[in-house]
C-alpha cells in the first residue's frame, strides 16, 4: 500500500469503523512523517525533548482531528502540510508561553560524526536566528513549502513571508558563509 | 529593505531537494546573488535534516495511537465533567431564584419579615436575573472556549 493510498483508507476510515485498517494507514503516515517532523521540531525548538513532546502532540490532534470530523479527506501533500502547521502552532504556543527555545543544548544528544564543523555551524546559525526565521527557513527550503503554503501554516501573509523569509535567508546566509569557505 | 526575489528561486529549490542541479541553472547561479543565497542556506539545511532524519527513532505509532486514545477518552470525561458543573451551577442559581420568588409571595401575604416589602424582593429578584445572565454568559463563553481548545 502506498502513502496516497494510505491517506485514502485512512480517511475514508473515519465514516467506517475500521480499526485495523486504520492502524495499518496510520503507521504509513507516520512513519513516511515522523523523521522530518521531528528533525523540524528540533532544529526550531532547540531541545530534543520539547521536540519529542510536541511531535506526539502533533498526532495525537491529527488524530482526534480525524475522530471529530469524521470527513478528513486530505492527500498526502495535504496530510504532511496540516501536519507541519499543527507541529507549528504549537511550537509558536510555547513561545506565547514564555518558553524560550535553546534553554538546554545539552539535551540534544544527537551524536555528531561525520563533517562536524558543517553540522555544528547549522545549530549555532539556527541558534542565531530568531524562533520565526528558522521556522520560514526550514518550511520554505528542507519542506520545499511555498510562500503561500508556509503562510497558511504560520498565519501570515504572503507578503510578510516573502519579506521575513528575505531576512532570515540573508542573516543565515552571511553567517554560514565563513564557516562553509573554511570547511571547504 | 526591499525582499528581492529571483524567478528561478523555487526551481532553485527543487533542485537542490532532487539533487538534479542542470546545468542552466548552474549557470544562473553563478551570475544571480540571490540563487547564490539560496543555495548556500539551502544546502547547509538539507544536509541538516538529512543527517538529523535517520538517527532519530520515532516512538512506535502503536504508543501514539494509545495516547492519543487516552487523550480522547479524558476529553470525552472532561466534556461530560463540565456539562455536569454547568448543571450544577444551573440548579443553584435556580434555586436561589426560586427562593427568593416564594419569600416575596410570603412577603405579600404578610408572612415573613415586616421589613421585607414587594419592592425591595422587585429589586433582589431583578439582581438575581442579572446574576443569571451573567453567570450563564460566562459559562457559554468558558465551554465554548474549552470546546475549541479539545477540538
Amino acid at each position: 500500500m502506498t502513502l496516497a493510498e494510505s491517506i485514502t483508507n485512512y480517511a475514508g476510515s473515519a465514516r467506517q469503523e475500521a480499526p485495523a485498517l486504520d492502524q495499518a494507514a496510520f503507521q504509513l503516515i507516520y512513519e513516511a512523517t515522523a523523521r522530518p517532523l521531528w528533525a523540524y521540531l528540533l532544529r526550531v525548538s532547540g531541545r530534543r525533548d520539547v521536540a519529542d513532546d510536541l511531535l506526539q502532540e502533533t498526532y495525537c490532534r491529527f488524530l482526534a482531528r480525524k475522530a471529530g470530523t469524521g470527513a478528513l479527506s486530505m492527500n498526502e501533500a495535504e496530510t504532511r502540510s496540516y501536519l507541519f502547521r499543527v507541529a507549528t502552532n504549537l511550537l509558536r504556543d510555547r513561545w506565547r508561553r514564555g518558553e524560550s527555545a535553546f534553554e538546554d543544548d545539552a539535551q540534544e544528544e544527537l551524536v555528531v560524526e561525520d563533517d562536524p564543523a558543517a553540522k555544528l555551524d547549522v545549530r549555532r546559525v539556527m541558534q542565531a536566528l530568531k524562533p520565526r526565521a528558522r521556522q520560514l527557513l526550514w518550511l520554505a527550503y528542507v519542506e520545499g513549502m511555498s510562500h503561500a503554503e508556509i503562510a497558511e501554516a504560520t498565519g501570515l501573509s504572503v507578503l510578510s513571508i516573502r519579506l521575513l523569509l528575505f531576512r532570515a535567508r540573508r542573516h543565515a546566509a552571511g553567517l554560514l558563509r565563513p564557516a562553509t569557505m573554511e570547511v571547504r | 529593505m526591499i525582499a528581492m526575489r529571483c524567478r528561478y528561486e523555487s526551481e532553485m529549490i527543487r533542485a537542490l531537494k532532487t539533487g538534479a542541479l542542470s546545468e542552466s541553472l548552474i549557470e544562473h547561479q553563478r551570475n544571480c546573488s540571490i540563487c547564490r543565497e539560496v543555495a548556500v542556506v539551502a544546502q547547509a539545511l538539507l544536509r541538516d535534516a538529512g543527517d538529523l532524519a535517520p538517527r532519530y527513532t520515532p516512538p512506535l505509532p502503536t504508543q501514539i495511537l494509545a495516547a492519543a486514545e487516552r487523550r480522547r477518552r479524558m476529553a470525552a470525561l472532561e466534556r461530560a465533567t463540565r456539562f455536569v458543573f454547568a448543571l450544577k451551577i444551573a440548579g443553584l442559581i435556580y434555586a436561589a431564584v426560586l427562593v427568593l420568588w416564594g419569600v416575596r409571595a410570603l412577603a405579600a401575604r404578610g408572612l415573613v419579615l415586616p421589613g421585607l416589602n414587594a419592592g425591595s424582593l422587585n429589586a433582589t429578584i431583578t439582581g438575581a436575573g442579572l446574576a443569571v445572565l451573567f453567570v450563564g454568559g460566562g459559562l457559554w463563553y468558558a465551554m465554548r472556549e474549552d470546546g475549541r481548545h479539545l477540538g
